[in-house]
């Protein structure tokens, strides 16, 4: 892998970027390019194109979005170019072990992981579904980056796009603590600090509503895609844990203090709320 | 009275305290009088202002974050500036079976959580996950366990997903260690080990398999020796269990059960994974005391401590008069101590705070 002009946009020697000066046509390119990745078409953007449909991407917001478009992305690393493109993201990678620091910054997992002395051993298969993993989250982990710096153009574009994306899913789940008006804010996702405590309260809800554990376990996703990044994301396997966890629980009340000592619940929304929290 | 007098011990033993956590000025700490922690989101520009503040309000509980923060007192979170956080460990909920267990302070539940925090240090943390012993530090937690902290630059900048494969990984086994695995192509190597009675082709960890597959492989090479399958039989499946055949011989569906529970029993510790996982999280600060024990959460060598003897915070040689609300024994410092309700007796002092903090006693 050349440094000068490496194959994948999503190389750190990468040079592509925006530039000062946006063109029409190539807000378009970026555009189509971005809706064949999210129709699950991928191949190998140029790093201008990549760079806009990323930013795009961000003008959108959209967890799923996101999702579909890190897929897309993570799919084009050919296999002949696993290890060249495994030492950007592992740099220590050395005779199939990466030191544990490393293989888990990078998203690899340690089920069944072969680690011995803070080196984690990978064959080959095992490093194609690391690097490929690796690619999806560095393109997730840009979520929390700022939003206000984006160009008024992009975002105009952005917006007309969303119209023509494929439908999400939605949360459809219903029942009285579930339209509490705490909980309808809460299902547009929380900051960090109050992610937790949100999805404790969301999976709450949903097991006094008498929603399915699926249906929870959806609606818990959902969660987790809307809530904001900050230095971390807040993964759906950590909403749905706390649903697990909630649905073990059954009995487990939904407290109106609980939501109020965790800035959940301002009083403004409790003003209106049928319960009326003393 | 009782809370004039525990706050004024603490404020002696607080006028004494020159352990604080190391880059104070970024981190953010709590503190509680009536709870663990009541107030948050302080910080301190040096250890000076630290000292001074536990000494002028004595508070019954002192927690510090796990995270280095720009600006530690800066609130909502976002405001901090996350800078990269220690990895904490927390075992307090021992493995240990039937046991004539003491409400009051429990000598058995404390050693079985000194053996646990220690097996997590050698096998885990020295072990598989390879830090270095520099990197890292045990302490009491003051009350039933210990805490673990892991500080370096690599796991500084470790997200809660990393946080939680680690953390999971000391806890059990996790992903499937045995696989019957799929017939492809002419199964050549099926039908050969069915021919010398394999009843289905069930792959595992090797002779070679490290983590958690060494674990289970392990044991299933002893369970295998121990089991009482025939000589030859035996010999067919250590063979075949070197290259991680695990279905050769009939019948050893049942060893390898017992394999993992086996497994299971010895390596899975009890954690409090949320410690861990959490980088906003506030934790006991070493060398600080618990207001519910009057003992310190003392950094230690586990090997050799023992919180009963050296993590007490105030002199034994100072007896207190105290009234007891209720019958208790219990054992402290090496002696056995036995109280009787409405009875005022007196008693070296780490044992009268440790009454009159856990409620069972006032001042007399």
């Amino acid at each position: 892998m050349q440094s000068e002009s490496p194959k994948y946009p999503f190389l750190s020697a990468s040079k592509g970027s925006v530039g000062a000066e946006l063109k029409e046509d190539e807000i378009e390119r970026a555009a189509a390019f971005l809706m064949d990745a999210l129709r699950g078409k991928a191949h190998v953007p140029s790093s201008k194109v990549y760079a806009l449909s990323r930013l795009l991407l961000h003008a959108l917001d959209d967890g799923w979005a996101y999702g579909k478009f890190s897929d897309a992305m993570a799919k084009t690393v050919e296999d002949k170019d696993t290890e060249a493109v495994a030492l950007d993201f592992f740099p220590s990678y050395s005779h199939g072990k990466i030191p544990l620091p490393e293989y888990l910054k990078g998203g690899g997992s340690l089920s069944g992981a072969s680690l011995d002395k803070g080196f984690v051993s990978v064959d080959a298969g095992e490093l194609r579904s690391l690097v490929r993993n690796a690619v999806r989250k560095k393109i997730l982990d840009f979520r929390s980056a700022r939003r206000d710096l984006i160009p008024k153009r992009v975002l105009e574009i952005a917006e007309e796009m969303r119209k023509k994306l494929p439908k999400p899913s939605h949360v459809t789940a219903r029942g009285k603590n579930l339209e509490l008006p705490c909980v309808q804010v809460l299902l547009k996702g929380e900051p960090e600090g109050s992610r937790y405590y949100g999805a404790m309260a969301l999976a709450i809800a949903c097991v006094r509503d008498g929603v399915s554990k699926d249906a929870a376990m959806e609606v818990m996703e959902e969660y987790a895609n809307r809530c904001a990044h900050g230095t971390h994301p807040f993964s759906s396997r950590e909403a749905r844990d706390v649903a697990e966890w909630v649905y073990r629980h059954p009995n487990v009340r939904f407290s109106c203090r609980r939501m109020q000592d965790n800035n959940l619940a301002p009083t403004e929304l409790c003003d209106r709320c049928r319960w009326k929290p003393r | 009275m009782n809370g004039d007098y525990v706050r004024e011990r603490l404020s002696w033993f607080y006028s004494r305290f020159d352990t604080p956590p190391h880059e104070v000025a970024k981190r953010e700490f709590g503190f509680g009088w009536n709870s663990k922690i009541d107030q948050r989101h302080k910080s301190f520009p040096s250890p000076k202002e630290l000292r001074e503040f536990l000494r002028r309000e004595s508070p019954l509980y002192a927690s510090y974050s796990v995270a280095y923060y720009q600006i530690p007192d800066g609130r909502p979170m976002q405001r901090k500036g996350f800078l990269g956080a220690e990895i904490a460990f927390d075992i307090d909920k021992p493995r240990i079976g039937e046991h004539g267990h003491n409400g009051i302070i429990c000598p058995a539940c404390l050693d079985a959580a000194r053996t646990d925090a220690l097996q997590l240090l050698e096998e885990y943390l020295l072990g598989d996950f390879g830090f270095s012993s520099h990197e890292v530090t045990a302490n009491f937690s003051g009350s039933k366990g210990y805490h673990l902290h892991v500080d370096s630059e690599a796991v500084r900048q470790l997200g809660s997903d990393a946080r939680r494969e680690i953390v999971e990984y000391a806890s059990e086994p996790r992903g499937e260690l045995l696989v019957e695995e799929e017939i492809l192509g002419d199964a050549r190597e099926f039908y050969e080990e069915k021919k010398r009675g394999a009843s289905k082709l069930l792959r595992g960890p090797d002779e070679k398999a490290r983590g958690w597959g060494k674990k289970f492989h392990d044991e299933a090479v002893a369970g295998l020796k121990a089991s009482p399958l025939d000589d030859e039989k035996k010999k067919l499946a250590l063979e075949n269990l070197r290259r991680g055949n695990y279905g050769a011989v009939k019948g050893t569906e049942k060893i390898w059960e017992a394999a993992l529970a086996a497994a299971k029993a010895k390596h899975a510790l009890v954690l409090d994974k949320q410690v861990t996982l959490d980088t906003a999280r506030l934790i006991r600060m070493p060398e600080t005391i618990h207001g519910g024990t009057g003992f310190v959460a003392k950094k230690c060598d586990l090997k050799k401590f023992d919180p009963l003897r050296d993590a007490l915070a105030f002199p034994e040689k100072n007896m207190v008069r105290v009234k007891p609300a209720k019958n208790a024994a219990f054992e402290l410092m090496g002696k056995t101590f036995e109280v009787k309700e409405g009875v005022p007796v007196d008693m070296p002092e780490p044992a009268a705070m440790l009454l009159l903090l856990k409620g069972y006693a006032t001042l007399a």
